[in-house]
């Protein structure tokens, strides 16, 4: 009995136990979700000028402008810790988002429609950096759903599991899931 | 006359060593010239090749990396070279690629891989910029290190792109378009002095870098050349003994002084000869061959090469078509 627990504990010594890869894992995925949060409130952070520079130009289109205001009170009141991430926060958060996310892709469309914003040099910037942001966050999200799918695979997988299992306790990752509205959303180029 | 040769030889190899450590050097721009000609036309085959099946990234070679002959030889050379002075300059790390096609893919999504893979820029800093642009699909994309964001913004890149790239690839212009663009690039870090690397102010400046770094080995040889004398009186006439000691001493000066593990390693065997022949026959042999020093500066010479340095992106710049 001694030497098989012997014969097992060098084995999980030599095929990498998780004791150290288990708690890195768990931290790269709080810092990537902290990234993925972080980029989808500076989305956040641009719609009351964004708001306030269209109002200028479009006065009639009040509903979708307080479509979108909405939207980001919402969003914004939605956030999730690293550390206690869950699939039902995850998904109210991402809904909260995707909202946000639909409601800016109208009001574009519809800035789309008065050619004297175009020529606004404030809307131009803000436009550009709407884009820049969305490109964050497709880029954090990604980076987000590598690091849990490492993470999922050190405590679903043996010997890693074990370790897990004895140590750790921690369990699944949530991951994204792409919602159908979303993936025909939030492309804001012109 | 053996002690002087060995002599000579460790220095002109630690200054030899010097140059290999730098990132490139004045001397190789007119070489690695040729190299990057040579290298075009390989690179656009292996393209063709590839091109039914992934949009695969190709290797780092040169700060321009044109797949779908669009500059000459020439323009690719000119662009690397102010490239590397902007560079030199203490401005962004950039890098141009170009490619025939995206094969469907978008270019921000490319643009990333490129990113990740090269990892254009210094770790600490996240100082890269790269310029994608894919010929077919008549796209172009900034993509900025995530360290530089606040200098090189968005809109910065969007406005870089709307009136630099755009306008001047709708005429055909290429290479005016990627030259007046890194000057722009330049600008936003306060790089005013887009010089040609061989110009004579370039030089001076690339001089006194030099001189500083080898200024950091003159303290650590001081110290090692005053003390070591002192303790090999202590540890005997064994060779073997003294050279390890004169190895572990100077390779832990350096290690203090410098830190840089090149240098340490060459310390480690430069102190272990000095320990075997004895460090005041060395001191001697230096001397009485010192008033031939000038005459090893000439011969610098090495291969630069080119490649990322660990930066990191997070999908900041712009993108547009023309």
């Amino acid at each position: 009995m001694k030497k098989l627990i012997l014969v097992l504990f060098t084995a999980l010594i030599i095929t990498g136990c998780g004791v150290q890869s288990i708690p890195q894992a768990n931290n790269d995925v709080e810092a990537k979700w902290a990234e993925v949060q972080n980029q989808y409130k500076r989305r956040a952070d641009l719609v009351p000028n964004l708001v306030e520079t269209v109002k200028g130009y479009a006065t009639q289109e009040k509903e979708t402008l307080t479509e979108v205001i909405e939207a980001r009170a919402k969003a914004t009141q939605v956030t999730v810790d690293p550390k206690n991430l869950d699939p039902a926060a995850l998904q109210k958060f991402q809904q909260a988002q995707g909202q946000l996310g639909q409601a800016l892709g109208r009001l574009m469309v519809v800035a789309e429609r008065y050619p004297n914003i175009k020529s606004n040099q404030n809307f131009l910037a803000l436009q550009s950096q709407l884009e820049g942001t969305e490109n964050r966050i497709t880029i954090a999200r990604r980076r987000y759903i590598e690091s849990v799918q490492q993470f999922n695979n050190l405590v679903t997988v043996f010997p890693t599991n074990l370790t897990n299992n004895i140590f750790f306790n921690y369990d699944k990752k949530p991951q994204f899931q792409v919602t159908p509205e979303e993936t025909k959303t939030p492309k804001v180029s012109f | 006359m053996l002690l002087k040769i060995i002599s000579t030889f460790i220095l002109s190899f630690s200054l030899q060593a010097q140059d290999l450590s730098k990132p490139f050097s004045l001397d190789d721009e007119e070489k690695s010239a040729p190299q990057e000609d040579i290298s075009v036309p390989v690179e656009s085959s292996s393209v063709e090749h590839e091109l039914d099946k992934e949009l695969s990234i190709p290797t780092l070679t040169s700060p321009v990396i044109d797949q779908a002959n669009i500059l000459s030889p020439k323009d690719q050379a000119v662009l690397a070279k102010k490239i590397k002075s902007i560079m030199a300059s203490n401005g962004p790390q950039i890098q141009i690629l170009i490619i025939q096609d995206l094969l469907g893919q978008s270019i921000e999504e490319f643009s990333i891989r490129v990113a990740e893979k090269w990892q254009i820029g210094e770790k600490e800093k996240g100082n890269g910029v790269i310029v994608l642009m894919s010929k077919n699909d008549r796209e172009i994309r900034i993509e900025v290190g995530e360290g530089i964001e606040g200098e090189l913004t968005d809109v910065d890149s969007h406005q870089i792109i709307q009136n630099i790239f755009v306008p001047n690839f709708r005429q055909g212009n290429f290479f005016t378009g990627f030259n007046q663009a890194l000057d722009a690039i330049a600008l936003e870090f306060d790089v005013k002095d887009v010089v040609p690397q061989n110009s004579r102010a370039r030089k001076l400046v690339a001089l006194r870098h030099q001189k500083e770094k080898m200024q950091s080995l003159v303290l650590p040889l001081i110290i090692f050349f005053v003390f070591f004398p002192i303790i090999t009186r202590f540890i005997g006439k064994n060779p073997l003994i003294r050279s390890v000691a004169g190895s572990t001493f100077l390779a832990g000066l350096i290690f203090l002084f410098v830190g840089q593990i090149f240098f340490i390693i060459l310390a480690a065997i430069f102190g272990f000869i000095i320990g075997m022949i004895g460090p005041l026959n060395f001191l001697m042999a230096v001397l009485s061959s010192g008033g031939r020093r000038g005459h090893y500066g000439g011969g610098m010479s090495s291969g630069g090469g080119w490649s990322g340095g660990g930066g990191g992106f997070s999908g900041g710049g712009a993108s547009g078509s023309w």
